[in-house]
């Protein structure tokens, strides 16, 4: 059984189980899902030549408005447009430029809503899966790491394989880690 | 020489010690250049040879494929050779009234020679592996040349963007730790032999001329140390890389078939050869972008016969974001 909530123009909210995890799952009031900046942890940077081309890979995307590059923590704090975006491609652009993805979070912006058991949330193409929904608390913005083989060096990703193994999680899937 | 093993070992040390950018101007590092980017480089060498200056410019076009290959075209100029083999090449003894016996001369040295096209050297270069970490890296990559340069080169050593026409094969590692950067090329360079024809002076039949160069292998170990550039927390901050870089070489003797007769040998410069150079160098990286690199090569053991010392080698670089 599928139940599907269209939040916004930019998020598209979607739960997916069984009818008692649904039962499980309130919504009270105007649910609002944004997405509006993605946080890239970089490896392999280590000169502001490296950043540069990183960042000039992501601009040519067109979904990313704006990209500032903490060159000390390499990251890039990737603001992105109400557009469908494509995180896999944000990931392949940090690639193409010679570089590998250590990480990449963000935070889901809403209010009133909660969250249990077995969820999903759509981003652009691509639907993520919530590894640890229960660590889920009431709140308007929710600090989330997305999980994916091609967003984590592979030692990262075995680690959190080997966490949730009731999960699992499949090589091509997508995920999402609640911090 | 203790002087030379000295400085050397200071080096070592000194690089050991402390902790770059490896954006080495003179050896190939693991990097490629990033997909669908142009990268332009004007690059030049020259030094004294006696009271003349003879001098090398290229221009290389570089550009990334995918995000682990990439490809470099170079085109230059020299004034290092002239236009035919030199005519006192060959030398030769009247032996009574029975003939004449031919053996390969002393290079010349000091000649002037004008500028001329050397031609194309094409680089392609595959990145195999790359284990990133926050702030380092350890890459390697295979890289393949071709070269069509087609000069009259009277050394036995080969010269892929230079001297000679042919093919080469290497591999490179890098490694990357915070402000200390380390790059190990090894390789092989497999040259096509030079010929060239010319009319007898005494009865005007073309004389066949012909130098067979040895292969050679080839190995550098580049050190680099970023010096300025500590915030990293802007693109205008200009950064200053130190780098000191070991350029070996060893090739085998040549051949030279005078109408496909192989001449004795006395010329030293076509003798097999080994040589390590020194090349310290400093290197300004302005917005991020624009590279310009200064390095001075000296010898350290043996020497090269296709320059002479102190080696002045200078290079300017950019790269083009596409939209």
């Amino acid at each position: 059984m599928e139940l599907r909530f269209i939040n916004s123009k930019r998020f598209k909210f979607t739960v997916k189980g069984t009818l008692l995890n649904l039962l499980l799952i309130h919504f009270f009031g105007n649910q609002l899902f944004a997405q509006s900046e993605i946080q890239i942890g970089i490896n392999g940077l280590t000169c502001s030549l490296c950043c540069k081309t990183v960042e000039e890979s992501m601009r040519r995307l067109h979904f990313v408005k704006d990209v500032r590059m903490d060159l000390i923590n390499t990251v890039a704090a990737v603001r992105i447009t109400d557009s469908v975006s494509d995180l896999d491609k944000l990931v392949k652009a940090v690639i193409n430029a010679g570089f590998s993805v250590r990480m990449v979070r963000g935070n889901l912006m809403g209010r009133n809503w909660k969250m249990l058991e077995e969820i999903q949330i759509s981003l652009g193409s691509l639907t993520f899966k919530v590894l640890n929904s229960e660590a889920y608390k009431p709140a308007t913005k929710m600090h989330i790491q997305y999980i994916s083989k091609k967003y984590l060096p592979s030692k990262d990703w075995k680690s959190i394989s080997r966490t949730y193994p009731d999960k699992k999680m499949q090589t091509a899937g997508h995920y999402i880690l609640i911090l | 020489m203790i002087f030379r093993t000295n400085l050397v070992a200071g080096f070592i040390l000194f690089f050991t010690l402390v902790q770059g950018q490896e954006l080495f101007p003179l050896a190939e590092s693991a990097n490629t250049v990033p997909k669908g980017v142009i990268g332009l480089r004007g690059f030049a060498e020259a030094n004294y040879e006696i009271k003349t200056v003879r001098a090398w410019t290229g221009f290389k076009l570089m550009y990334g494929l995918t995000s682990n290959f990439s490809i470099a075209l170079t085109g230059s100029i020299s004034n290092h050779h002239a236009k035919k083999l030199p005519p006192d090449l060959i030398g030769h003894r009247h032996t009574g009234s029975s003939g004449t016996y031919y053996f390969t001369n002393f290079p010349q040295r000091g000649v002037t020679y004008p500028f001329s096209w050397n031609g194309f050297h094409a680089l392609a270069k595959y990145r195999i592996f790359n284990l990133d970490g926050k702030n380092r890296h350890l890459r390697c990559a295979l890289i393949g040349e071709w070269s069509n340069v087609k000069q009259a080169h009277d050394e036995a050593e080969p010269n892929l963007m230079d001297d000679n026409s042919g093919v080469g094969a290497g591999i490179v590692l890098s490694v990357l730790e915070k402000r200390f950067a380390l790059s190990l090329t090894a390789g092989g360079i497999f040259p096509v032999a030079y010929s060239e024809s010319e009319p007898d002076p005494v009865n005007g039949q073309e004389i066949q001329r012909k130098l067979i160069y040895g292969n050679a292998i080839y190995y550098h170990l580049s050190f680099g140390y970023l010096l300025q550039g500590n915030k990293m927390n802007t693109y205008e901050e200009t950064n200053t890389n130190l780098y000191v870089e070991f350029l070996g070489k060893q090739y085998q003797s040549a051949q030279f078939l005078y109408n496909n007769r192989e001449l004795e040998n006395k010329n030293p410069a076509f003798n097999r050869g080994h040589y390590l150079e020194i090349y310290p160098g400093i290197q300004r990286i302005f917005n991020s972008n624009l590279r310009v690199d200064v390095s001075l090569g000296f010898s350290l053991l043996g020497k090269s016969y296709v320059h002479f010392y102190p080696l002045y080698r200078i290079g300017i670089q950019k790269y083009f974001f596409l939209k």
